[in-house]
């Protein structure tokens, strides 16, 4: 089994989506299969880091797309990832399977539910086997953290089921599904932790005063 | 009454699809303004979150976003074209949206059960999502939809309305279904 991880945050390695990818990643490397990872950011920088992502799809198994929620969808750049194979696939001589996971910082994870459906229409479209997803809120409680200790206990075991299932060709598990969804914190803590997380940036680059500026029009600031 | 039409067609659509939006607009009593994407220098969103907590309402990278989030802060009616890609927004259509996160405060607070970013701006907005596709497709449709009305409730805009149309078929059903999203629109302000 050959997989490649796909991280589309341009946030790369200090991103939430790779460290959820990377752990899935992982346990599918101990149970045998060759994997690999690629940034979109760089790749999608010229069209050798273009070609080279291309290559690598077309000689996977598997493909994993770990990416955060953008505009309840996905990011631009990964719409420019699946422009790229629709146009390129077709040389192909197989298509890889295509499993994604999806982090937003909204506690409920259903928010995400539409960038999951993208996903899988991009899959009918590029004639990729859909192997399902994973959807987890909250991913502030994640940013600049390990997956390997904290909250994630449900998150940890659901990328373990997922890892599994997808190692022996077999779908994401609704068990997965459903233990990735859940939140690693109660709501109120993490809203109360989130805004205050905002002050406190704002405030380290001198911008507390100004954090509800209306610049583009010429209505008083709140 | 403006209107402001982000075209994240590249020139993909219905023979004048975008030429009746801006004819039946204008009938209806709106300045229609239209915004070529496809020939706009914007860059994808860095995820950075500058907009909020750097340049608080302004992306932190200088190109044509910024004056496109101007734009779509003083308008009445929002409207975004474009085929629809894997059930979803052109890749042109999305680095715009991407990029006008700043109309939104970074808090989250919840409205009606669910949580959301509060509007920056205290206006009263209406969207209109129009997507083409070569043929009926309802699963395409389906999700399309679904993302329309999403985005509708995080943009805290209460009036919205979704145009499908297709290659395949005549213009004048284009037609019938923009004069009906812009009369539930205009019927409701």
């Amino acid at each position: 089994m050959k997989a490649v991880l796909l991280v589309g945050s341009p946030k790369g390695t200090k991103s939430v989506s790779d460290a959820l990818g990377t752990y899935l990643n992982e346990r599918m490397r101990t149970n045998g299969a060759e994997v690999d990872r690629m940034y979109l950011n760089e790749q999608l920088r010229d069209q050798t880091g273009e070609d080279a992502l291309m290559a690598k799809m077309s000689c996977s198994d598997i493909v994993i797309l770990a990416f955060p929620l953008y505009y309840d969808s996905i990011p631009s750049k990964v719409i420019k990832l699946m422009d790229l194979v629709a146009e390129a696939s077709p040389k192909w001589e197989r298509r890889p399977a295509l499993a994604v996971i999806v982090n937003s910082g909204f506690p409920e994870a259903e928010q995400s539910g539409t960038a999951l459906r993208i996903c899988r229409l991009f899959a009918r479209d590029a004639d990729m086997e859909w192997k399902g997803g994973l959807v987890m809120g909250m991913g502030m409680v994640l940013s600049g953290r390990s997956i390997g200790g904290g909250p994630f206990r449900h998150q940890r075991k659901a990328l373990v089921l997922a890892a599994d299932a997808l190692n022996e060709g077999k779908a994401v598990p609704d068990e997965a599904r459903s233990m990735m969804a859940k939140k690693p914190i109660m709501t109120w803590l993490y809203l109360m932790a989130a805004n205050r997380s905002w002050k406190e940036q704002a405030k380290e680059n001198g911008v507390l005063g100004k954090l509800y500026d209306r610049p583009y029009s010429a209505t008083k600031k709140k | 009454m403006k209107a402001l039409l982000l075209d994240g067609s590249n020139g993909m659509g219905v023979k004048g699809t975008k030429a009746i939006l801006e004819k039946e607009l204008g009938s209806a009593g709106f300045e229609v303004t239209v915004i070529d994407l496809a020939g706009k220098e914007i860059a994808d969103c860095k995820g950075c979150f500058g907009c909020w907590v750097r340049t608080p309402g302004e992306c932190v990278i200088k190109d044509d976003a910024g004056p496109i989030n101007r734009q779509l802060m003083q308008t009445d009616l929002i409207v975004l074209y474009t085929p629809i890609t894997y059930g979803g927004y052109s890749y042109d259509l999305k680095k715009a949206l991407d990029r006008s996160i700043c109309r939104s405060l970074p808090f989250m607070k919840k409205y009606g059960g669910e949580v959301h970013h509060p509007l920056r701006y205290d206006i009263e907005q209406k969207l209109m999502v129009v997507g083409v596709l070569r043929d009926r497709d309802d699963e395409a449709q389906r999700c399309f939809t679904e993302l329309a009305e999403r985005n509708a409730l995080n943009m805290h805009i209460g009036s919205a309305a979704v145009v499908l149309a297709y290659l395949s078929e005549g213009e004048n059903l284009t037609r019938i279904a923009v004069k009906e999203a812009i009369f539930k629109l205009v019927g409701e302000l």
